[in-house]
């Protein structure tokens, strides 16, 4: 052997290597085939036939859905995070989790939900408030465009929520309040001084609704799809599901649903573009906190109100129709029961099997993805390898495209045409769920091992310790808590996941998101309530855990 | 007649007592520290006249305007009393260059362009920023931007300048110039200061009066000579002692 061999052929090489070849192999390869794939000459008439007018009609509505959705949630997330940072309310850091749960239940829980409440035939808030005002008929119609935004942006104002929360609290009071000193109200202080610092967090905030918004399936499908009201990612799934030709009409779709994720992108540098955030270094003081004084107890009330229909009423919705002895019959004890639980989970055999099938999957990802994670993490933190942002940047590829365009393309890949195949195995599954959100985890403990001195392995190599021995006996217990925490924060959406799964199950690798889904749309949706409050309890369950091994680190 | 008086101001953070019952007066055109260490009151009782904090009890009186009356249920919000203030951070605003940053207060008033223009001009070039108009706030070095904050407070040509802790974030040197400097300022526009520090040498070469403060009380109110040669308990001893 040579020198140069035995110098790249140590145990840490070859580590790190085989973890960047598999997430290559497995996260970027795919994506580039499909779009290899959709741009070569054969795939031509693809391209004709999204000239169609429905597949037109189908990217207006994405564009109508985003633009919709991004504005509300930045009425209401904006107002909310100052109004939780900067008054002296009660209890803040309850608050706070409360408008922050939103972030962590799947968005389709909600499409259930308020199918029930705001159907026009038998919606029950429709009928209530027919009752209310003595309407003729229900006022409000779900199954809209308008509908389905209302829904998204219900979920989404987290993602601006928690990111202007977060700018507001790193950012120098003393801003404001020099505002406040040369004469300024409150209401010009927040328009000249805090709404233009807080736009480089708004704007990641709005591209990550916009992104989640172009990429969302299941309220769409839920709730505008029976009405044949189309977006992209519905089209792309009628595509697929059709039979001569359906996957190469599906990845040209695929292409333009990417190309709207980097418009995206693109109005988001447009809103940054030419402008200084700099935020200048001191010392920090943190301000007075505005005395709510007479209006603490209205605005406490207003808050609960807020809170209540937003979040809770759908929530509660689900759980009570999942107890209905008679499904639609009136809300009285009497008429609740156990008896749709019991059968549910423990008479239908579908239930058991998609359960064990999410629980397993969940799992084998979050815990694969943990361990590349790691070695990825360490690669991009600790060494000086050549291109390992790069692989980052492949890590993050998947993340940040539409879940449908990641699907089509493990499906181009891995359905035994190029040598391995997976399709209809509970691997493609795996690989899906483990490309789709590996780089929270190598983002988190990339964070985790900065903090970590580099003098700490130097220690353990001069006791004697290699690499390996260093990386598992040192590395892994000071990361532990960081990676315990990505593990929680990658099952919770894997464990749920709708998108991806829908064009990946087979017939012995249904997930509970995908059975939920074809009973909520099918035959029964008293049933997919029961499975929408079991989801809702193991979500929750994981956040509860993940926030007190953290001490509030993680989770919301 | 005082510029800005404090009648038995008191401040409360919950059980804990920032600011017990002080009284302070202050003349025109003088300039006044707040001296002590830190967590003493001094940073509360400068916020308290700014009316960036509220006062639990007392009267505050800006020339012959009440700010805050407790009894009277009188509050004045910062933007309506016309002072000046400076930051320990500076607080110069990122998005705005070194000319939006000054003019900001007289946008506020609506003074036409002109104006604006004319009145920037003149407090620049007061702090010797002439021609550093479209500089970021970021590119400027620490004294500049000490001078940029002090041009903006005194631009409205405010009834009393607050300084808080000004000089604390530039190094030795600047330090010593600035202080020079900025007395040098407060002569020439006769403006009435207060000045909130916990450095003695600062407070006793910068000041007509001297207020050393602990634990939330005035310990000794003074000349800088008296307080220098006649301090009047082990607390001003020692603290004053410590000049190096």
């Amino acid at each position: 052997m040579t020198s140069y061999m035995k110098r790249f052929c140590t145990p840490q090489h070859l580590i790190l290597l085989s973890a960047s070849f598999v997430l290559l192999y497995f996260a970027a390869l795919p994506l580039f085939l499909l779009i290899l794939k959709s741009l070569s000459p054969e795939n031509i008439e693809s391209y004709q036939e999204l000239l169609k007018q429905s597949n037109w009609i189908a990217l207006l509505n994405t564009l109508k859905l985003c633009l919709i959705t991004t504005s509300m949630t930045v009425v209401i997330g904006v107002p909310l995070a100052w109004l939780l940072h900067k008054t002296d309310l009660p209890k803040k850091s309850l608050w706070k989790s409360l408008f922050a749960i939103p972030y962590i239940i799947p968005p389709y829980i909600g499409a259930i939900a308020w199918i029930k409440l705001l159907n026009p035939n038998s919606g029950n808030l429709n009928l209530l408030l027919m009752q209310v005002f003595g309407l003729e008929k229900a006022p409000f119609n779900i199954y809209s465009l308008l509908g389905t935004s209302f829904i998204l942006g219900l979920f989404f104002y987290s993602f601006i929520f928690l990111s202007c929360i977060n700018a507001l609290e790193k950012m120098d009071d003393a801003l404001e309040e020099a505002a406040r000193t040369c004469g300024a109200s409150r209401l010009k202080t927040f328009k000249d001084i805090t709404l233009p610092l807080l736009t480089p967090a708004l704007a990641s905030g709005m591209i990550l609704v916009f992104m989640a918004t172009a990429a969302s399936f299941g309220v769409p499908a839920l709730v505008a799809m029976p009405e044949r009201i189309f977006v992209l990612t519905t089209k792309i799934y009628t595509h697929v599901l059709s039979y001569s030709g359906g996957i190469s009409k599906a990845s040209a779709l695929a292409m333009v649903l990417m190309a709207v994720g980097f418009l995206g992108l693109w109005l988001s540098t447009l809103l940054l573009r030419n402008k200084r955030y700099t935020t200048l270094t001191g010392k920090f003081g943190k301000g007075d906190l505005i005395h709510l004084k007479k209006m603490k107890w209205p605005t406490v009330f207003g808050l609960s109100t807020v809170w209540f229909c937003l979040v809770a009423l759908p929530l509660l919705t689900i759980v009570i129709s999942s107890f209905l002895k008679v499904y639609g019959g009136e809300l009285t004890l009497s008429n609740m029961s156990l008896a749709k639980y019991k059968y549910v989970l423990f008479g239908f055999s579908q239930t058991g099997k998609a359960f064990k099938n999410s629980l397993i999957f969940a799992v084998i990802a979050s815990t694969l993805s943990v361990f590349i994670g790691a070695f990825v993490a360490y690669l991009k933190a600790k060494t000086q390898m050549k291109g390992r942002n790069l692989i980052d940047f492949f890590a993050t590829l998947p993340y940040v495209t539409p879940g449908i365009v990641v699907a089509i393309a493990l499906i181009l890949t891995f359905s035994g045409n190029l040598g391995l195949n997976l399709y209809n195995t509970l691997w493609i599954l795996i690989v899906a769920y483990t490309v789709k959100y590996i780089s929270f985890a190598i983002r988190n403990t990339v964070a985790a091992l900065e903090q970590v001195d580099t003098s700490l392995e130097e220690a353990g190599k001069t006791c004697g310790a290699g690499w390996l021995k260093v990386f598992f006996t040192i590395l892994i217990p000071i990361l532990k808590p960081t990676l315990i925490a990505s593990w929680f924060l990658i099952f919770m959406p894997t464990f749920s996941e709708l998108t991806m799964s829908i064009l990946l199950v087979g017939p012995e690798t249904e997930t509970i998101g995908t059975l939920l889904f074809n009973l909520q749309n099918y035959d029964d949706p008293q049933s997919a309530c029961v499975l929408a409050t079991v989801i809702v309890c193991v979500i929750l369950t994981a956040n509860f855990t993940v926030k007190k091994l953290t001490q509030g680190k993680y989770g919301v | 007649m005082s510029k800005v008086a404090l009648k038995n101001i008191v401040k409360k953070f919950g059980a804990t007592t920032a600011v017990q019952s002080t009284n302070l007066e202050i003349e025109a055109g003088k300039f006044i520290s707040l001296l002590g260490p830190s967590g003493c009151g001094k940073t509360t009782t400068l916020r308290m006249v700014a009316g960036l904090t509220e006062p639990t009890e007392g009267e505050i009186y800006l020339g012959s305007q009440c700010v805050y009356h407790d009894k009277q249920r009188i509050l004045i919000p910062a933007e309506k009393r016309n002072i000046g203030m400076v930051f320990q951070s500076y607080a110069l605003w990122p998005h705005m260059n070194v000319f939006s940053n000054v003019a900001y207060p007289l946008k506020i008033q609506k003074c036409s362009k002109d104006v604006i223009q004319e009145k920037v001009d003149h407090y620049l070039n007061l702090v010797g920023l002439s021609g550093y108009e479209k500089r970021a706030p970021h590119e400027l070095s620490g004294g500049q931007q000490q001078r940029v904050a002090l041009a903006r407070a005194l631009i409205r040509e405010p009834e009393v300048l607050l300084l808080d802790e000004p000089l604390s974030n530039l190094d030795a040197k600047l330090r010593q110039s600035m202080r020079i400097e900025i007395k040098d300022l407060q002569k020439r526009l006769k403006i009435t200061t207060l000045y909130v520090t916990h450095d003695q040498d600062e407070a006793l070469t910068m000041s007509d009066t001297v207020v050393l403060m602990n634990e939330g009380k005035i310990e000794q109110l003074g000349t800088p000579e008296e307080l220098l040669h006649h301090p009047k308990s082990e607390f001003a001893k020692e603290f004053l002692g410590q000049r190096s």
